[in-house]
């Protein structure tokens, strides 16, 4: 049986993947490596739950389904599970395993049925001859923090992100969703740090541009409604 | 400067990168330009739009077949 100790903070765990869920079941990380090192039944299981959520999180933003999603996951643990002697004592395993299902998961994509590329041009800013805005530019009311927090509108988000194009999609999630940096972002890709940034910024652009449509759309629904 | 030549700037300009001069001649014109000031917000937006909701995201409990699956397909290979 391995010790219960106290569970570590977001901060101490300095990750972007949330602190493991079951706290109060929290082993300390050096023991259920320990665990793990030794082939113990108990430490494999203990990883699966406590990290499993956090893990399948990630793995649900890269993913357009949720079986698609769970497969990452279990790639991603069972390589876990392969390579734990290549951890390195020190570092935390919520990083690592972020890590490795960041990897997963990009393999995943790479593998997966190419899906026609979304048309970007329209969604990007063209100007007319006089260097001036040409078409509807976009605005974007500020959404309050009580609908930040409601359901419909992650999955209103999650839609949206949807809409780019595969090569933009990847770029955003890993640098404004998993907050990795220009070099990471650059390594996991084997693309340069400036391609990295014009396509994060194209995507920028583009969600601008489709959140600010569907916005619209939705603000003349409700008022074609209200007159109905 | 146009909008055009701003949106040029516009990368640059957002992450820091440019040299005063620029700087100033980019806000300079954004002061003056409604169409690039609600382009710069809705970017903005966008950019916190995505960080506030998708990132805060409490993660789920992956489903117990699952679990159990994957355990099971541990205990299967060879170590």
């Amino acid at each position: 049986m391995l010790m219960i100790e106290s569970s570590p903070t977001a901060a101490t765990l300095n990750v972007p993947m949330p602190p493991p869920r079951h706290t109060e079941s929290w082993q300390s990380e050096d023991a259920l490596i320990e665990g793990l090192l030794a082939h113990d039944e108990e430490s494999y299981e203990v990883l699966v739950r406590q990290y499993g959520g956090s893990m399948l999180a990630v793995a649900q933003r890269f993913c357009r389904c949720s079986d698609e999603a769970q497969d990452v996951l279990q790639e991603a643990l069972l390589s876990a599970f392969r390579g734990i002697r290549k951890f390195r004592r020190g570092s935390r395993l919520g990083t690592w395993l972020h890590r490795i299902t960041v990897n997963a998961a990009l393999m995943r994509l790479r593998r997966g049925a190419s899906r026609p590329e979304v048309q970007i041009d329209e969604l990007q800013p063209f100007f007319d001859s006089a260097g001036r805005h040409a078409g509807p530019v976009p605005s974007l009311h500020p959404t309050s923090e009580r609908r930040l927090l409601e359901k419909e509108t992650r999955r209103w988000v999650r839609a949206c992100i949807d809409r780019l194009p595969q090569t933009l999609r990847t770029v955003l999630i890993l640098r404004d969703i998993e907050e990795l940096d220009t070099l990471q972002v650059a390594q996991l890709l084997d693309v340069t740090t400036n391609a990295v940034k014009i396509r994060l910024h194209r995507a920028r652009l583009a969600l601008a541009k489709i959140f600010s449509e569907e916005q619209q759309e939705s603000s003349s629904v409700s008022a074609r409604s209200r007159v109905a | 400067m146009t909008c055009r030549e701003l949106f040029e700037l516009l990368m640059d300009y957002l992450e820091g990168a440019l040299p005063p001069p620029q700087v100033e001649l980019v806000e300079a014109h954004i002061a003056d330009c409604d169409d690039c000031r609600s382009y710069i917000g809705a970017y903005r937006e966008a950019r916190d739009l995505v960080a506030r909701t998708i990132r805060a995201e409490q993660p789920p409990d992956p489903p117990e077949e699952l679990v159990q699956a994957i355990l099971e397909s541990r205990r299967k290979k060879p170590r």
